[in-house]
């Protein structure tokens, strides 16, 4: 067993040299960053479509169970028979009609909990059931429903059943809730008569799941309900008792089908919903809403139409929307991520390449032409494509939800047919002309032709990017859908930059080198000397790290802004980082002042007096009496201008002298639109005020006030009010004890307020949409940093060779070990310091071109206005890991090199 | 000059082709394997120009074993190069076996390099491909012209025999010896049956007694296998093997050592060398240095007819009174 394993291995092993030829070791690591682009460019968008889909699954979870529903009705009378009369048949008949037309509308139907259909009179009178003095006679609705028995559970008696015929005078059975049995003292056995109906109560039952649309649905099924009154008549209850199918035809003619109803109630199966079908869900049950649905009769076979209402929009549309806006910053990140896995496989193609440069040109002297090559790559591509993207597209497959979106597919088929045609068009073309087998590079042709010809393929690659940036965004502005504009945008910026910046770094390195080569020392000349050239081959690397660098400095500042948003909208729905309120008619006690400045982790506190007040015009605000000093330290830390205190500073006029005090006053934006520039009279309980506005806030002052409408608020000095009744308490700490501040006041202070910012703050970012979002592109930037590694790590690889034997050289001549890695610092960061600096570039530009399309709001889940705003230390941070990451490499490098001794990497360079 | 008995009757005269030779047909002569004609190759790199060529004229005819010589950068590679099809000269015609290689397609200069020229480099590592075996190795440029797969075997076995390496036919290049490989490598430069057999310093690598192996491979592709071989060397054993050879100075032939066998009345076989410079079409000849240096001919020599030879002398009025006679053109 063991030999026949080694014999296999061993056949395996010459089957794949035999395959890759000279480049056996280095395909090994082509196919790892083959795996490693295709999983990247295939699991991420699948992650990030389970990730929208488990945020699906948390707002329907959020939704009332009676909201899942859609709901057909129809009057009783349009799908009666000739008699007038409805059957439980038919209507058993039409809801199977109604749902196969549900089902065609693109309605997927919950079989649990199972539908249910009615057929519900209207309010009769009811004598026999017990009535409160002065209270109008009680009305009952008499109802038919389906799977009664399965949504209740029976307390006493037994549920209706038998019939009862027209012209009888049989009593109907009836069944009963045991809320309405208590409202009403009815009992098994209990009579009652509805107008010229005669019912029996034969059983009590109890809802078996209250929260179901079965009993949501209708709102007095499960419990009665007082109606008010009016001048002509006195209030009255009213409530619902439930009958059998046998009961119908009785009940029909007796009571009039007139306002009778027939309803069909189906759960719409949200369960299984995906984020990608929401919006075709939404928008199909929206169409049924608005256009109803047409369902054969019957027995007429006649087309009936019925109404349908829904509420599963209104619970889709909000996620549908948000989802949008998220998407093409997602998506953004997704082609890029493609983008830099594709030339990190074209890297590693290379890698490949310069392996088998050799035997290439070998065989080409020994008489290969080039379409011989070109399938021996070509067969080596295949097969580690095919072993790399399935083991990926497994492993993809099994660790990530996904939901059968086809990005994903798309971009890895993308990054496969570049693991195809790369290798073959980076090996193959080089070898166009037979060269002799030398191992020195080759001499070049008299001419200057390859110089002129970079020149005329970077302008036509500049002005390709910069055509298609233009184009597409004019586009994406004109249709309305920029989604294209958007993701292509990074790469569109990327190309043109990463152009500039190999144009301009040899000269900014040979300057350097320059001035390098006046000092003493001789590591940084040789350093800069071999940092200025560029061999050919860079473009792909620097683009790359551009591109890269972008991808984690963007989204960076996309999440900032996001957070950014997020805090400030909890400031505008809080106004403190806790603010307490009294009851109306309360005021803060001064004891409760102090403990409440004693808790843990208060920073400063602000006792003010918040009163509704009117302008001369009728418009309502509220206005805050506060020290303005105080109130200034208390919103200290929120985003946005600072509090104006200066406008506020300085002693209140007295008043006194016949004219009436103009009081100096901050406002936010929208009070100040009520009150106006010039002094304005304000009225405040029965004393009128003139204020002028000296200034304004961002932060609205305890959002919620009596009376107005969060957000407008006018400040004044606390001095103006005298006595000040101080009914609102705001509090500063950003780590200050909830549990205990909410003790004290609620010790202090029964049925007062308190409201904390971190919790708006935790239901703004723990809110489903914009966490998964934030946690999608939190997962495409570290994907975007783990391939700037791997670009980075293949670059230094590619030049490791020429690097080894330059330092093997300089050793024999006595250059000192640190010295050594002095030197290859040198060489090596400045071009990585110049793509660091393109990517801060491309990041920066990505801000005013792609910045306005991303809507920031909806990934906030704040629906605030906000905009990506260029943000300095993502930008920094990302450049700072690149040259860190650089130095760890450089490092690791020295180390292997120093072990191996210099002799091998002379050895090798022969 | 005098003719060896043994090769193939010279096609022109004295030291090399002296007339004309027209671009647009094949050279006159039915033996002449290659022909170059002012052959000019010049090189640039970072702004410098280097003339690797600098008008040579060389004519070999089929059946030839000639030797190359010449200093580091006189041009020998790059004339090897040129004739295996892998350089292309700046200027001059070169025609081989009937082609002028100048003027082929890409089509036509892959069906030479398969099927008209083999070739064997210095650095035994990169004549043959490391992962397959000597076998594999032979095969491959028969496969690569799409050779029938049991010739290909019958020619690959007889190859590996005739060389003497059959023994390595199933080992990788890293589990033969040096001499092995490169006696694989002529093995592989033969596989197409090509014409011409270039070989580019083949025993630079080699200790005396390998080289003497690896040269008697090439004796025998020459001999038994009837190919064109041109041998470019330093080692003085290997020319001193050879009949003619041929240097290089400065991108042009210089001179040519044309050396023949001759049994004495004792059946004792001596072989005698004699050393030919070469008269270019021009009527130029370029005096080997020792001479002048060693009769300080700067600049100016003067000329003096005889009936049957050209005395040369030095600049009698620059120079100091000529105490030696220079030997005959």
């Amino acid at each position: 067993m063991r030999t026949r394993m080694r014999t296999l291995r061993l056949r395996l092993r010459a089957a794949w040299v035999t395959l890759t030829g000279t480049g056996a070791a280095a395909s090994v690591a082509f196919g790892l960053l083959v795996f490693a682009s295709v999983l990247a460019s295939l699991a991420i968008p699948r992650e990030s479509a389970g990730l929208s889909n488990g945020a699906l699954r948390r707002v329907v979870a959020a939704s009332q169970p009676a909201d899942r529903t859609v709901i057909g009705t129809v009057p009783e009378t349009s799908i009666s028979d000739v008699s007038g009369q409805v059957r439980a048949a038919d209507i058993a008949a039409v809801g199977a009609s109604l749902r196969a037309r549900l089902a065609a509308g693109g309605l997927p139907v919950a079989s649990d909990p199972p539908a249910w259909a009615s057929l519900t009179t209207e309010s009769v009178p009811v004598t026999g059931a017990a009535q409160a003095a002065g209270d109008g006679p009680p009305q009952f609705e008499l109802t038919y429903r389906t799977e009664l028995a399965r949504y209740s559970q029976l307390v006493a008696g037994r549920l209706p059943a038998g019939g009862a015929q027209p012209g009888t005078q049989a009593a109907v059975q009836a069944a009963v809730t045991t809320a309405t049995a208590a409202r009403f003292g009815l009992k098994v056995g209990t009579r009652l008569t509805a107008g010229p109906m005669r019912l029996v109560v034969t059983g009590i039952i109890r809802p078996a799941n209250p929260a179901s649309a079965f009993w949501g649905e209708d709102l007095v099924a499960a419990q009665p309900l007082l109606v008010s009154g009016t001048a002509s008549q006195p209030s009255y209850w009213t409530g619902a008792v439930f009958i059998s199918s046998g009961a119908l035809p009785l009940t029909e003619s007796s009571l009039g089908t007139g306002e009778m109803l027939v309803t069909w109630v189906y759960t719409a199966a949200l369960g299984q919903l995906t984020a990608s079908q929401a919006s075709g869900l939404a928008a199909s049950v929206g169409s049924l809403v608005s256009s109803g649905a047409t369902v054969p009769d019957s027995v007429t076979q006649s087309p009936v139409a019925v109404t349908i209402s829904s509420q599963v929009p209104s619970i889709l549309s909000p996620f549908v929307s948000a989802e949008n806006a998220v998407a093409p910053a997602l998506e953004l990140l997704y082609v890029s991520l493609t983008v830099i896995g594709a030339v990190v496989v074209l890297l590693g193609a290379r890698l490949v390449a310069q392996r088998r440069a050799a035997e290439f040109t070998l065989m080409r002297a020994r008489g290969a032409a080039l379409y011989q090559l070109g399938w021996l790559v070509l067969r080596a591509s295949v097969v580690i494509a095919a072993a790399a993207g399935a083991v990926a597209a497994a492993l993809a497959i099994s660790l990530t939800p996904g939901d059968g979106d086809a990005v994903g597919w798309w971009l890895a088929g993308v990054t496969i047919a570049v693991t195809l045609a790369g290798p073959v068009l980076i090996s193959v073309v080089p070898q166009r002309v037979a060269a002799p087998v030398t191992g020195r590079p080759e001499r070049r042709a008299v001419g200057r032709r390859p110089a002129a010809r970079r020149i005329v393929v970077e302008i036509a690659l500049v002005a390709a990017a910069i055509g298609g940036l233009v184009v597409l965004r004019h586009e994406g502005l004109s249709s309305g859908n920029s989604g294209l504009y958007t993701s292509a945008a990074p790469v569109l910026v990327a190309i043109p930059v990463a152009v500039v910046l190999l144009r301009c770094y040899p000269l900014l390195a040979r300057e350097l080198a320059r001035i390098a080569g006046r000092s003493r020392g001789v590591v940084a000349f040789v350093g800069l000397a071999r940092a200025t050239r560029t061999p050919p081959g860079t473009v792909l690397p620097a683009f790359a790290l551009v591109l890269v660098l972008a991808m984690v400095a963007f989204p960076d500042m996309v999440s900032t802004s996001v957070t950014r948003s997020q805090v400030a909208a909890s400031w505008q729905q809080v106004g403190a980082d806790a603010v307490i309120q009294a009851l109306p008619g309360q005021a803060i006690p001064p004891a409760l002042q102090s403990q409440v400045s004693s808790v843990p982790g208060v920073v400063s506190t602000a006792v003010a007096e918040v009163d509704a007040a009117s302008t001369s015009s009728g418009s309502v605000l509220s206005v805050m009496y506060v020290d303005p000093a105080r109130y200034a330290a208390v919103i200290e830390q929120a985003p946005g201008p600072r509090f104006p205190l200066a406008a506020l500073s300085g002693a209140v006029p007295s008043g006194n002298g016949g004219t009436a005090a103009v009081i100096p006053a901050v406002a936010t934006s929208s009070a100040a639109q009520l009150v106006g520039t010039a002094p304005a009279s304000i009225t405040v309980g029965s004393s009128t005020i003139t204020i002028r506005l000296a200034g304004r806030t961002g932060v609205p002052a305890v959002p919620g006030a009596p009376g107005v409408g969060a957000g407008v608020v006018v400040v004044l000095p606390a001095q103006a009010s005298s006595p000040l009744v101080p009914n609102v308490m705001l509090v500063a700490g950003p780590g200050l004890d909830a549990a205990r501040l909410s003790a004290a006041v609620s010790r202090a202070l029964p049925g007062a307020s308190v409201t904390f910012r971190a919790t708006a703050l935790a239901a703004l970012t723990t809110s489903p949409v914009p966490q998964a979002a934030q946690t999608a592109l939190i997962q495409g930037m570290a994907a975007a940093a783990g391939f700037g590694a791997l670009v980075l790590l293949l670059s230094l690889l590619l030049g490791a060779r020429t690097r080894d034997m330059t330092l093997a050289r300089l050793a024999t001549m006595g250059l000192r070990r640190w010295q050594a890695q002095l030197l290859q610092a040198t060489e090596t960061l400045p071009p990585v310091v110049a793509a660091a600096i393109g990517g801060v570039a491309c990041a920066w530009l990505l801000v005013p071109l792609v910045g306005p399309s991303l809507n920031v709001a909806a990934f906030a889940g704040t629906g605030s206005a906000a905009v990506v705003a260029p943000a300095v230390v993502p930008l920094v941070a990302s450049a700072a890991g690149l040259v860190l990451a650089t130095l760890l490499v450089l490092a690791v490098q020295a180390v292997i090199t120093y072990h191996r001794g210099s002799a091998r990497a002379l050895r090798i360079a022969d | 000059m005098t003719e060896s008995g043994s090769t193939a009757p010279r096609p022109t005269g004295d030291g090399g082709p002296t007339e004309r030779i027209p671009h647009d047909q094949p050279p006159t002569g039915a033996d002449a394997m290659i022909v170059c004609d002012r052959l000019v190759r010049i090189y640039s790199g970072d702004g410098i120009e280097v003339q690797a060529l600098q008008g040579l004229d060389l004519l070999i005819a089929a059946g030839e074993l000639t030797a190359l010589i010449g200093a580091a950068g006189s041009g020998k590679s790059t004339l090897m190069n040129i004739l295996a099809g892998l350089d292309t000269p700046t200027a001059g015609t070169v025609w081989v076996a009937g082609r002028n290689l100048g003027a082929m397609t890409a089509k036509e200069q892959l069906a030479y390099r398969r099927s008209i020229v083999g070739f064997i480099w210095q650095q035994t590592s990169r004549n043959l491909l490391p992962y397959m075996t000597a076998r594999q190795n032979v095969l491959l440029p028969m496969r690569l012209s799409s050779l029938g797969r049991r010739e290909r075997q019958r020619r690959a076995g007889l190859l590996l025999d005739t060389l003497g390496i059959a023994h390595c036919a199933d080992r990788t290049p890293d589990r033969m010896s040096g001499g092995e490989q490169q006696r694989a490598a002529i093995a592989t430069a033969l596989a197409n049956q090509p014409k011409v057999l270039l070989a580019d310093e083949p025993t630079g690598e080699l200790d005396s007694s390998t080289a003497q192996d690896v040269f008697s491979a090439l004796q025998t592709a020459n001999t038994e296998l009837g190919a064109t071989v041109l041998v470019v060397t330093h080692d003085p054993a290997v020319s001193s093997q050879v009949r003619r050879t041929i240097a290089i100075r400065d991108g042009k032939m210089s001179s040519e050592t044309i050396r023949h066998a001759a049994t004495d009345e004792q059946g004792e076989t001596t072989v005698h060398a004699r050393e030919y410079a070469t008269l270019d079409r021009a009527g130029r000849i370029q005096l080997p240095r020792e001479m002048t240096t060693r009769l300080r001919m700067r600049h100016r020599v003067q000329l003096q007819e005889e009936p049957d030879h050209i005395g040369v002398w030095p600049d009698q009025a620059a120079d100091q009174e000529p105490d030696h006679r220079t030997p005959d053109s």
